[in-house]
């Protein structure tokens, strides 16, 4: 029997939870300006990757330092970090990086995570945490990550959880080792350094507050501040309808094989506000680095969208690990988002990207007219490695974002995920004086946008040319090339990525995941990332509001007119509408309803309606559920063994072309009969067995 | 003359430290190989464990197990990375930049303990395996496609695993973290530790024996004795400078062959100089050595072995490094600096090997032999367990020896790096989903010589399980043939083919990762060895035995040798009258080295002086630039050759124009390095 997590007595007194509470949240917030003043990498000082708190005895965050580095792991569980290392004492600083020795404390390699435990006297009290992401951390590639990585050993160094300082003194051999193993280890090393420091800090306040209030008021504090938010979520979770919803979204592919990733959720909604994330359904683990190591706990990335629902909702909430408490999670061991070792784990994100989406699409029927249509759904750090001497440095030039998803009575924001919200923008001209390129545009992408009633934020476009030879270009987390961020409520979905190296020029290529570009001085290198799906209705948008679009050049007068049936004219000052062809055009064309059966509707695009109408979702299920009881050597293999078979009936780069109606019929026949037999091999092996 | 050798310890006792050190070795290295786990180590001998006085030499070798490779190697700059070694510490480093190139790949771990009895320090055990796995790019680790030393897998600076003689369980943590084969690591590593122990216990026994006075002397007097003698066996070689060069077909990633050149000269002293001048830059792939341009293992460890040819009572310690100096400039293939991958270096070190087997030969031709087969190549299998994937090694190939004068070389086994051992089929066919259908000599392969060529060995297996990989590091040899000497001829190249005779056959050279199904057969054939002196003097009854005994087939008689025969298989017998027929005439080709077709082609081009100018000019432009600059340099050359030069056949002009361009290019080369520089 489950308690009812909406009644909640604190043991302190309200005005010193509600001091104890800001407090933490205060400390945490120094604690990650020092870290990040003291770093030396990009990725810490422009990029936000980063974040330092406190963490209460139970491996939880107690407190999240909003507007400083990263809150995306305000569920992190660092207990199976801390407990890997016995008699921890004072000054002892636990570092780690290893996703499956942890059950997912660290994420990915280049995210070095450090623990400190706290003492008042000989009492331990809590936990300093602190990550960040090091520039590179060995491995295959510069900067360590590619999606095409087929194993953790490729990601880079795995660091499981040791010791890196003892009694306050740095292991120097551990420290070597772990120098020995990056592409940038002074930079690695001021900023662990610069972790310490933050750790140290936190220690230091952690002490002032247990004079102050007391060692009893701290340790209660611990219980009651995560408490208190657990029951502030459970109560705006009771509002949504209980009912189960079902949702699915798709990477394009894995890099390595062609065939899209496919991630599948069914959210119970139960009565007092707790919710099942069912994540049966997904895809096995993939051979490229598209893993979540979650160990099939409710984890960050997992449930980064979840978190933007409980802040949607109740956006005063204080955030820390007492929000993981109304959720339960279901992710079978073996798939995508439970991978087993040695699945290699670095482009991870991109999965969680496309697990926001797929959230964001429950969340939609859950609690209408709360929630946005889907995001750019990606997060493209654009990285160029370049030569010096017989070294290679790498730098991230930008990270890229597309647009946000419109909502109800609100249009997406330009050039900024609602998935991710972590990362900022690197200046320009950081970019530039680290790195020898030049940026030539770096703009908002016209007509990128989901058209609706609530339009969605446009993608960016970035342009730059290489400016010394032997110089490499990475993008890993690039997406969304085949299957568009889906509009809702009638929104249509948004215009789908593009990488152009030499846009223009004779020796012009085209890409969609790379590996790494190999570039001269002279080339230049274009990426456009969508927009956000859009919500309700382009036609029942104000025509004035697509004027505005059209004059700021978000939305061109083609668009304007095929998907928000606006009609201009065109003379010789600033465009007008023509208001007389609109009424008629919007009058005279069929459109997409809201909402069916009660349920808010989706539109996922033409290539993902072509995908499913050969691979429906009810065939689907079987097929992971039929892949699943084969021994995991198996699983890829037959999985690409029977898509190939499939897809050999289809136009070559299904679903882009999308082919016949009757070429997908055939194709669907074709899917169910090799199933069919798929499921015969395997009920036949299962009886002998 | 060079220093004097005067010894200071008692010779009987000298002799008697001497000969326990070696059993001392020989022990340790016993008790590695037995309590070990991997095939690494058990089948294939690749390990070694002995004894290393207080300047960082080996003062033995063991001589009846694991490998000898190693007995060069210079522990002196490991020892000191690690501060205030104390008794029971044991270092642990597998990072050639900062372990003094101590070890020369990821996959070796060396460990070093100093040994201290009664509180004095007496000298240090050391030990090595090649490991299954240390984590990086490919299972096993290896492969000659890694571009930086960061693919390779872990980097272990020289740290102290064990101190006080406990082992430092965050540091083996990590360690097991980053391998394949964390049980088998482990496991290996513990054995090395045995070995250090029984090697600890031994020195103290010594020590109270003979006292730590007469201990140290000896060490110093072992060193001085073998330096000494080969001081004395260089003397005794022709003045003058002697050169030779020999190539890598390629890098494994750009297509172009890789120089190495090396002269040998020794001085009035008995010193010899080994000069690597000329060598090609270093390589994006992972043909790399770090040598810190000294007397190393990978760069003279075929000067140690023609030691023991020219005197094959010589030492088996590392004074003879003493009377060495090399030559190797930095950023050249044979000194590379940090981050190159250097995984493969043992590529390099083989084809080093033949470049200074040539050179040798100059000097000593009655005795050194042709070029051996030039190749080791251990086949890696890794197949599918659960989520993860398993790798073994199912053997290691090897070619033939080079002929010398008097003496037809061995069968399916190489001068150059003959320390490994076969590893059972059994073994590989238990552990591993596949069927060895075929593991034998390979014909014709040995070069045609008076002295014929030991002939290659061929490898067909058949893989019994989808989505296996096999990976073979160290394939080579597929243009350039080991050479033949003195009027014998070169070994036939290697040959890689999968589903051989199968409609789907394909046809391949270097491999970084093949992915098999169920069915496919891959098969092997490594060169033979090069022959000495011209076949044509071959006694015709040698030639019949190789026929009957299936290495030399019928038309290769006839056409290399000059040998008809009659008779049907199995009871061939020489026509002798044919036979005459066929030498008359024969105009006897005596003395030189026939580097065979494709390296003739190749030098019409690209003679040696313009590789000389060229690798200068390259390193002049600065290690980073050179293999942009050099692959620049060949494409266009390449553009006026057939496709598949040197194995294609090019016209006069062709070759003419091709020369006449890489001269104008290299000019062009030097004169910006001039600008540059």
């Amino acid at each position: 029997m489950t308690v009812d997590l909406r009644t909640f007595v604190p043991t302190l007194p309200p005005v010193t939870l509600g001091v104890l509470s800001s407090k933490l949240s205060a400390i945490a917030v120094e604690m990650s300006y020092t870290l990040r003043r003291t770093s030396r990498s990009l990725y810490v000082k422009e990029g936000g990757d980063f974040s330092a708190s406190l963490l209460g005895l139970d491996g939880q965050l107690i407190a999240v330092p909003e507007g400083a580095g990263s809150p995306m792991f305000t569920i992190l569980d660092c207990m199976p970090a801390i407990r890997a290392i016995p008699d921890l004492g004072p000054g002892d600083v636990i570092i780690t990086n290893d996703p499956y020795g942890t059950e997912g404390t660290a994420t990915h390699l280049p995210d070095v995570q450090m623990i400190q435990p706290y003492y008042v006297g000989e009492r331990l009290v809590g936990y300093g945490w602190a990550f960040v992401h090091s520039s590179d951390i060995g491995g295959r590639v510069p900067s360590s990550i590619s999606p095409f990585n087929t194993e953790i050993f490729q990601d880079g160094l795995q660091i499981p959880p040791l010791r890196y300082a003892r009694n306050g003194v740095v292991n120097p051999e551990i420290e070597a080792i772990i120098r020995r193993n990056n592409r940038t280890p002074d930079a690695n090393s001021a900023d662990f350094r610069a972790m310490m420091s933050a750790l140290e800090l936190g220690q230091k306040r952690v002490r002032e507050i247990v004079d102050t209030f007391g060692l009893d008021a701290w340790m209660a504090a611990q219980e009651d501040i995560p408490a208190y938010s657990a029951s502030r979520a459970a109560v705006v979770l009771s509002t949504l309808r209980p009912d189960v919803y079902r949702f699915e979204d798709y990477l394009d592919n894995d890099a390595i094989t062609p065939y899209p990733v496919r991630y599948r959720v069914a959210l119970t909604v139960h009565p007092e506000g707790r919710l099942t994330f069912d994540f049966t359904g997904t895809d096995p683990q993939v051979v490229s680095a598209f893993n979540i190591a979650s160990a099939g706990k409710p984890h960050p990335m997992l449930l980064t969208r979840y978190l933007g629902l409980i802040i949607t909702l109740d956006p005063s909430i204080p955030l820390n690990g007492g929000l993981v408490r109304p959720v339960e999670v279901i992710a079978p061991y073996g798939s995508v988002v439970n991978a087993a070792r040695p699945a290699a784990v670095g482009v991870r994100h991109a999965s969680a990207v496309r697990i926001n989406d797929m959230l964001a699409g429950v969340f939609a029927a859950a609690s209408p007219h709360t929630q946005a249509a889907a995001g750019s759904g990606l997060v493209v750090p654009v990285v160029v490695s370049e030569r010096h001497g017989v070294e290679r440095t790498s730098k991230v030039i930008n990270s890229l974002k597309g647009g946000f998803g419109g909502a109800f009575e609100l249009d997406g924001l330009d050039g900024k995920d609602n998935g991710y919200i972590s990362g900022v923008s690197t200046p320009v001209e950081y970019g530039e004086s680290e790195i020898d390129v030049t940026v030539l545009r770096y703009a908002l992408r016209r007509d990128s946008g989901g058209p609706g009633r609530w339009r969605g934020g446009l993608g960016r476009e970035l342009v730059f040319r290489i400016d010394s030879d032997g110089s490499n270009v990475l993008a890993r987390g690039l997406e969304r090339f085949v299957f568009r961020p889906w509009g809702v409520a009638g929104g249509k979905p948004a215009a789908p990525s593009e990488l152009v190296v030499n846009e223009g020029r004779p020796d012009e290529a085209r890409y969609q995941k790379i590996d790494m570009l190999e570039l001269s001085r002279g080339d230049t290198v274009t990426v456009r990332v969508p927009g956000g799906g859009g919500y309700g209705d382009p036609f029942l948008r104000d025509p004035e509001e697509v004027l505005v679009d059209v004059r700021q050049d978000l939305v061109s007068i083609e668009s304007a007119r095929t998907d928000y049936g606006v009609v201009f004219v065109a003379g010789n000052g600033p465009v007008e509408i023509d208001l007389p062809a609109t009424v008629a055009l919007r009058a005279s064309t069929a459109r997409r309803p809201a909402e069916l059966d009660g349920r808010v509707t989706y539109d996922v695009g033409d290539e993902r309606r072509a995908w499913e109408a050969v691979f429906s979702p009810a065939w689907y299920e079987r097929f992971v559920a039929t892949l699943f009881g084969l021994p995991p050597a198996e699983r890829t293999p037959r999985r690409a063994t029977l898509f190939d078979a499939v897809l050999a009936v289809l136009p070559a780069g299904f679903p882009l072309p999308g082919g016949t109606e009757r070429e997908r019929q055939d194709a669907a026949a074709v899917a169910e009969r090799l199933l069919a037999q798929l499921e015969a091999d395997l009920a036949a092996r299962t009886a002998s067995a | 003359m060079g220093p004097s050798f005067d010894p200071v310890v008692d010779p009987v006792v000298f002799g008697a430290l001497a000969a326990k050190l070696q059993a001392v070795a020989v022990q340790m290295s016993f008790a590695l190989k037995r309590t070990s786990r991997s095939l690494y180590v058990k089948d294939g001998e690749d390990f070694c464990a002995s004894i290393m006085g207080l300047d960082g030499l080996l003062l033995t070798a063991p001589d009846t197990v694991g490998s000898t490779l190693l007995t060069l190697v210079d522990a002196t700059e490991a020892i000191a990375a690690v501060p205030d070694l104390a008794p029971g510490d044991v270092i642990i480093a597998n990072d050639a930049h900062t372990s003094g190139a101590l070890s020369t790949h990821l996959a070796d771990l060396h460990v070093i303990e100093p040994y201290y009895v009664e509180g004095e320090l007496v000298g240090y055990g050391w030990a090595f395996v090649h490991s299954s796995d240390i984590g990086g790019r490919v299972p096993s680790s290896i492969s000659p496609f890694n571009t930086d030393v960061y693919q390779e897998g872990l980097q272990l600076p020289p740290v102290r695993l064990v101190k006080g003689g406990e082992i430092d369980d965050e540091i083996e943590a990590l360690i097991r973290r980053n391998s394949r084969t964390p049980d088998a690591n482990s496991a290996d590593i513990r054995a090395m530790l045995a070995a250090l122990r029984l090697g600890h216990r031994a020195v103290t026994d010594l020590v109270a024996e003979y006292g730590s006075h007469t201990f140290l002397a000896a060490q110093r007097d072992i060193l001085g004795y073998s330096e000494r003698r080969a001081r004395d066996i260089f003397t005794s070689l022709p003045p003058g400078r002697h050169r030779f060069s020999d190539y890598l077909d390629d890098d494994a990633l750009s297509p172009y062959p890789v120089r190495y050149a090396v002269a040998l000269e020794v001085d009035e002293a008995g010193g010899l100089t080994v000069d690597f001048t000329g060598t090609d830059p270093q390589v994006s792939s992972a043909f790399n050595i770090v040598s810190k341009g000294r007397p190393h293992p990978m760069l003279t460890g075929r000067v140690r072995s023609s030691l023991v040819t020219l005197d094959p009572a010589f030492p088996n310690d590392a004074g003879q490094v003493r009377a060495v100096t090399v030559i190797a400039p930095e950023g050249t293939i044979v000194n590379a600096v940090h981050p190159a991958a250097v995984g493969v270096r043992h590529g390099s070190a083989v084809r080093v090997s033949d470049a200074l087997g040539g050179a040798f030969l100059a000097m000593a031709p009655q005795v050194m032999p042709a070029a051996g087969s030039g190749v080791v190549v251990p086949v890696v299998v890794s197949q599918r367990r659960g989520h993860a994937r398993g790798s073994q090694v199912l053997t290691r190939l090897f070619g033939g020896f080079g002929a010398a004068n008097g003496l037809d070389g061995h069968d399916g086994k190489d001068n150059g790096y003959s320390n490994l051992a076969s590893s059972p089929v059994e073994t590989a066919e238990a552990e591993l989903r596949l069927t060895v259908l075929d593991y034998s000599l390979r014909p014709d392969s040995g070069g045609p010589g008076r002295w014929r060529g030991g002939v290659g060995r061929q490898l067909t297996f058949r893989v019994d399980e989808d989505g296996t990989q096999v990976l073979a590091r160290g394939l080579e040899r597929f243009v350039f043939r080991p050479w033949g000497a003195n009027g014998g001829r070169p070994g036939a190249p290697t040959e890689v083919i999968v589903n051989a005779g199968r409609s789907v056959e394909q046809r391949h050279r270097k491999i970084d990762v093949l992915y098999l199904d169920a069915g496919d057969t891959i098969t092997f054939r490594t060169p033979g060895g090069g022959g000495f002196g011209d076949p044509f003097l071959r006694e015709p009854a040698s030639v019949l035995s190789d026929v009957r005994r299936g290495l030399v087939g019928w038309e290769s008689a006839r056409r290399d040798y000059g040998v008809a025969l009659g008779g049907g298989p199995g009871t061939e017998t020489i026509d002798e009258a044919a036979t005459a027929r066929a030498r008359a005439g024969h105009v006897v080709v005596a003395g030189g080295i026939d580097v065979g077709v494709e390296r003739r082609r190749w030098a019409t081009v690209f003679t040696e002086d313009w590789h000389d100018r060229f690798a200068a000019a390259l390193l002049a432009n600065g290690v980073g630039q050179s293999p942009r600059l050099r692959d620049g340099l060949y494409d266009s050359v390449f553009g006026l050759l057939p496709a598949d030069f040197p194995v294609a056949e090019a016209s006069a002009e062709q070759l003419a124009t091709a020369g006449a361009e890489a001269e104008r290019l290299l000019v062009e080369l030097e004169s910006r390095s001039a600008r540059s520089g």
